[in-house]
């Protein structure tokens, strides 16, 4: 038995037991009863767009509890096959190994991240190759890059970014980045850092792209909406919701909020592509 | 000095899914749709064909990019749940039998093919070759390939024996050319330009004509599925891609064998 399960079943017992002594304790475990919930699990780094669908999905339906909570997607896959939650959060699809008949992966959004450099840096394109070389620190001069003779100096992002979550696991995996790295606490202070050094590298979003820095092409795709939806820029992350086949009206109706026109108006809103 | 904004022109998306042996075409043919319709999305996920089918079925996409048939499950599912499943083919799309360059057999019959597949045939001395265990690669039964080998070669009567060898994607080749006695199958996209030994059937070459005409035996389409009542900007696209103008004028550019006109 699940612990959701658990917990409901505990609190229905003691409901029951008060609901004998007093009307107003049954009117309390009446109205918990009716209140629906919703748990969603997995990716961490897809949690903040899913977080704030369910934000805005629960203003819309008061009776609704929803809990968000972060974690892996593969703990949320198996959570969900366990049924102990309702919908897993993935920021990649299924692999064929863990596809099962009755699961359902819905994309709701992708997510571009931008290379960026100064505008007057005479560098144009890069290898997804030498991406990772720079940012993981094993290559540290322009000169490297077809560029001037002189040191990279590097921008990133903090810890809960979702561009670095996205740089993380497309690109890095498990290499860790330099440690000349200066940390960046947003897109904007970013731009900023990039914009006035001419020997500056960073990445974000490609939705924070200002116009006042310059994205390198990779593996000689430009960045742009076109490439990115059609798989060519390189470093994209998809964002899926999986549901299984005996998932709760709820959960199919918290997808369709995520995919309907308000829903991935808000996705864009914190920098995805629209995919719906 | 050039500086980079990025600006999202899309209002309305059709989802494609599926086979990483169409993506490719798809991506070419989305690449002009897109410029000429700058209001459409054309976002595209992998996957395998089996996720394309399933992505259909089951409504999470709004059209499967596959390379083989359908599974009898899937079929089973979409019945059950009273889907119809409309197939467009785009392509067509030689599979070749594959071995190490240095393999002395340069071609089998169908029925020795399926023989070896299926584990009854096991040493290359039967075959003409030198003497020594053949060692089968396949990929994985998810992959479009896999099926359309399964349904071309054994006839969708006898599985592959448990001996084979499962290789993921464009690795077969790699593992089949550094075994010198080992067979493989694969397609033709990811073959072409490797190397590896390819060999005819039957006696037939598998070129570019003989593909076309299908006197090759083991060709299949790649294909477009859609729900067969869906949006119009769906049925639009897809009639892009069958569009002798337009999506098989780019599909022939590739140098992939095109298709005029849809089937029903």
């Amino acid at each position: 038995m699940n612990r959701r399960r658990v917990l409901i079943v505990l609190g229905s017992l003691g409901a029951v037991g008060l609901a004998g002594t007093a009307g107003y304790e049954y009117w309390t475990y009446r109205q918990m009863t009716l209140r629906r919930n919703l748990l969603i699990a997995g990716s961490r780094a897809a949690e903040e767009f899913v977080q704030a669908a369910a934000k805005a999905f629960a203003r819309a339906n008061p009776d609704m509890d929803i809990v968000v909570e972060g974690g892996n997607a593969t703990a949320g896959l198996l959570a969900l096959q366990r049924d102990s939650i309702s919908l897993a959060i993935m920021s990649r699809d299924l692999t064929t190994a863990e596809d099962r008949p009755n699961l359902h992966s819905t994309l709701i959004g992708m997510e571009g991240v931008a290379i960026v450099i100064h505008p007057s840096m005479p560098v144009e394109s890069m290898t997804a190759g030498q991406v990772r070389g720079v940012l993981a620190g094993e290559i540290t001069n322009w000169s490297e890059l077809n560029g001037p003779e002189g040191p990279i100096v590097l921008f990133g992002r903090n810890q809960g970014s979702s561009a670095r979550a996205t740089i993380e696991e497309v690109l890095l995996r498990n290499t860790a980045f330099a440690r000349s790295m200066r940390m960046m606490e947003s897109a904007k202070l970013l731009n900023k850092a990039v914009a006035s050094d001419p020997m500056a590298l960073g990445f974000i979003n490609a939705r924070n792209l200002d116009g006042t820095t310059k994205a390198v092409a990779v593996d000689g795709h430009d960045i742009n909406e076109k490439n990115v939806l059609l798989r060519r820029y390189p470093l994209t992350r998809d964002l899926y919701l999986v549901m299984n086949s005996e998932g709760s009206d709820d959960a199919t109706r918290f997808v369709q909020y995520c995919v309907s026109r308000d829903g991935q108006k808000l996705m864009a809103s914190l920098g995805l592509n629209k995919v719906r | 000095m050039s500086t980079t904004t990025y600006t999202a022109h899309a209002s309305v998306f059709v989802q494609l899914r599926g086979s990483g042996n169409v993506l490719p075409l798809i991506q070419a043919i989305g690449d002009q749709y897109m410029t000429e319709h700058p209001n459409v999305g054309l976002p595209l996920q992998l996957g395998g064909s089996a996720r394309g089918y399933k992505s259909i079925v089951d409504g999470t996409t709004d059209i499967g990019m596959v390379s083989g048939a359908m599974s009898i499950a899937m079929t089973r599912t979409a019945h059950k749940q009273g889907v119809q499943v409309l197939t467009t083919p785009i392509a067509r799309d030689g599979i070749y039998a594959i071995v190490q360059p240095s393999n002395p057999v340069h071609g089998l019959t169908l029925d020795q093919l399926a023989d070896v597949f299926a584990g009854r045939i096991t040493d290359w001395a039967e075959l003409g070759g030198a003497k020594g265990a053949i060692n089968i690669y396949v990929l994985p039964p998810s992959n479009g390939t896999y099926e359309s080998w399964v349904q071309l070669v054994l006839k969708d009567k006898w599985p592959i024996t448990l001996k084979a060898k499962i290789v993921y994607g464009s690795q077969i080749v790699g593992g089949v050319m550094a075994d010198p006695r080992s067979i493989g199958f694969s397609s033709a996209a990811y073959a072409d330009g490797s190397g590896v030994g390819v060999l005819a059937i039957d006696g037939i070459e598998p070129d570019k004509a003989n593909i076309s005409s299908q006197r090759y035996p083991l060709v299949r389409d790649l294909s477009l599925v859609t729900r067969a009542k869906t949006r119009g900007e769906v049925t639009e696209f897809v009639r892009y891609c069958t569009d002798a103008a337009k999506g098989q004028r780019i599909i022939a550019s590739m140098g992939l064998v095109p298709i005029t006109g849809g089937e029903p």
